[in-house]
Order: structure tokens, then sequence, then C-alpha cells
């Protein structure tokens, strides 16, 4: 399943996701409603359809306990995708998130997850958290930079 | 009849330890506050100290300041007095040309400026003027005038005027610091109003260029 370019970009959707993969185990429990209503009642918009493409075969059968191990699966999946934390001046739109998760593929060739924190303070760029690593490349840190080397 | 009064022993014991814990707590808080107040007496009288330090030195700064102008102002004085008296007319209130309001900086600059500009014109003026006397009346005053000069040289005028140099130095260097801070201060300020302009005028799709110029930054050095 291609977790970041259809279903999920962020750190938010991700829980999104995984707390419905949760509910889908105590669904399958309770067994009162068809799955796919569940996921149509339960999931963003934009996350439906892939979820019922990846849980088609075991809903066309009815196949709890595959579709139960198979999301356990999932969450696994899920929760082992690296984050990198992103904090910008902004509120990103979904387009934007989405180019930007596709950029960090497409350039690293690594699956992440982002998360996004706003801070008014954080002018131009974005202080990035990876890996351990925390850096500012905004311009206002470019401009401290200069002030530091050239005194303006 | 024994186990009553086993009852009210231990009762007796439960409750002194309550309150002997109590009281014991409340002596270390008593401490504690004691300490505090001490700690707070001790702040403000460093504080207290420091201010009065300041304010002395101070005062000592300005009681310089103006004995050094009542002398320079009196010495001015006595010269022009002079020189007007063998010239036949009034001497002219010198004090009457500042005003005591100001602050003491302000009229330690201005009186070096006076005594330069006003005082010394004033009196070569005055020695001017001599030259229509007649010679033995100019010569008489040139000479009363150059033997003020000499002794003012000699003696307390270089002292006097070294010493405004002095402070007019020393203001002059406070000024300095204070307009160098001012300086930092309105960059800071300006450095702050850009930044947040700057932040509000980007647009979104700047906004998203400017991540993406970060990513690849970071790419670069390895962190992603």
């Amino acid at each position: 399943m291609n977790t970041e370019k259809n279903v999920v970009s962020t750190l938010f959707e991700r829980d999104i996701l995984v707390n419905f993969l949760y509910q889908l185990d105590y669904f399958a429990f309770k067994k009162e409603n068809s799955i796919k209503d569940f996921i149509l009642k339960s999931l963003p918009v934009k996350m439906q359809e892939s979820i019922l493409q990846y849980f088609s075969q075991e809903t066309e059968n009815n196949n709890i306990d595959a579709l139960v191990l198979k999301s356990k699966s999932l969450i696994k999946e899920l929760s082992s995708l690296p984050v990198i934390t992103l904090t910008v001046n902004t509120q990103l739109t979904e387009e934007q998130i989405y180019s930007i998760s596709k950029w960090i593929q497409e350039n690293t060739g690594i699956k992440v997850l982002l998360h996004f924190v706003e801070m008014e303070n954080v002018v131009g760029g974005a202080i990035i958290e990876s890996r351990g690593y925390i850096r500012d490349y905004t311009v206002k840190k470019y401009f401290e930079k200069r002030k530091e080397n050239y005194g303006f | 009849m024994n186990f009553a009064l086993l009852f009210l022993i231990i009762n007796i014991v439960f409750f002194g330890g309550i309150a002997y814990y109590f009281s014991v707590q409340r002596k270390q808080l008593q401490d504690e506050e004691e300490q505090a107040q001490k700690r707070h007496e001790y702040a403000d009288i460093s504080v207290e100290r420091e201010r009065k330090e300041l304010e002395e030195e101070l005062v000592e700064v300005r009681e310089k300041g103006e004995f050094i102008l009542d002398e320079s102002e009196k010495l001015a004085q006595e010269l022009i007095y002079s020189l007007d008296s063998a010239l036949g007319s009034e001497g002219r209130k010198i004090s009457d040309l500042y005003s005591k309001d100001r602050p003491i900086e302000e009229q330690l600059g201005f009186l070096r400026e006076k005594i330069k500009h006003e005082y010394v014109d004033k009196i070569h003026s005055l020695l001017k003027r001599l030259e229509k006397f007649e010679m033995q009346k100019a010569v008489n005053v040139e000479k009363f005038a150059s033997e003020q000069e000499e002794r003012n040289d000699k003696n307390m005028q270089k002292v006097r005027m070294e010493e405004l140099e002095k402070i007019h130095e020393k203001i002059e260097n406070y000024k300095n610091a204070e307009i160098a801070l001012f300086d930092k201060k309105v960059k800071v300020v300006i450095e702050s109003a850009a930044m947040d302009v700057l932040g509000h005028a980007l647009t979104n799709q700047e906004q998203e260029e400017l991540i993406i110029k970060a990513l690849t930054k970071a790419r670069e050095e390895n962190i992603l």
C-alpha cells in the first residue's frame, strides 16, 4: 500500500488511519454493520477509496480474521515510518503538503511522514527536525548569520 | 481498667507525636521564611547601597561641574568687567546669558562653547576697541589684561579648562554609548518589524518554494 502518496502524508493523517484500524478490530468483534459502511463513516474522503481497495478482498469474502490481521500489519507498517517535523510560518494546503511529501520521496527515496508545526516567528523556509537533528533553514536565520558575519 | 489506661496512654503518645511533628514543621517553615526574609533584606540593602553609591557619584560629578561653571563664570565676568570698567562702560551680568534650569551637562557644553566663542571674542573685541583710546590708557588696560591672562593661564584657568574638558569628554562618551545603544535597539526593532512584514508578505507559493529550498539544503547536509 502506498501510504504516503495516496493515503497519508502527515503524522496527523497517520494517527487518523491508525485510530481507524484499531476501531476496525473492535468493529469486527461487534459485527453490527457492513465493513464498507464503517469505512465510509469513519475515514476522511481522501482515504476511503484507497482503504476500501486495500481491504477489498477481505470485505468481499467477509473474512473478518484476515481483515484484522491485515489491519494489524498496516498499523505496524505505518508506525515504523520515519517522521520529519517541519516548523513553518503558515498553514499549508493539502496540495502543498502532497507536493512537499512527493518531493521528499523523489529526492530521498524514503517513505516519510510529515509533521507540520506552525510558528509565527518562523520567517520564510522551515526549521527541520529529522533523525535527531534540528536545523534552522529559515530566512530569519539567514539574516542573523549574515549579521554575525558582516554586521548588517 | 488497665485497658482504658493503656488506651489513654497510646492516645496521649499519638497526639503528642502529631503535635510535635506539626511544631517541628512549623518551626522549619518559620526558619525558611526568616531566611527568605533575610535574603530579601540583603538583596534590598545591596540594591540600595549601589543606588546610593551611584547617586553620590552623580552628585560629586554635578558638584564638580557646578563648581567649574561658577568659577569659569566668575573668571570671565571679572575679566570683562575689568575691561569694561577700564573702557568706561558698565560690567555685564554674565549669569543672565544662560539659565540655571538647564541640565548640568548641557550647561557645561554650552559654557564651553560660550567661553570659546562669546567671551574670547568679546575680550578680543574689547581689546581692539582699546586701540582707539589714548596710548597711555591703552597701555595700562592692555597691561592689566595681559596680566589677567597670564595669571589665569598659569594658575586656575588651565586647570579648570582641563577639568571641563574631561567632564565634557565623559559626557560625550556617555552620549555616544547611549546613541550606540539606541541605534542597536532601533536596529533590532526594525529587523523584527521587517521579519514580521516579510513573514506576512510571502505568498503560500513562495512559502512552499522556501520550504523545498530548506529541504534541499537539509538533504545536502544529510539531515533527511
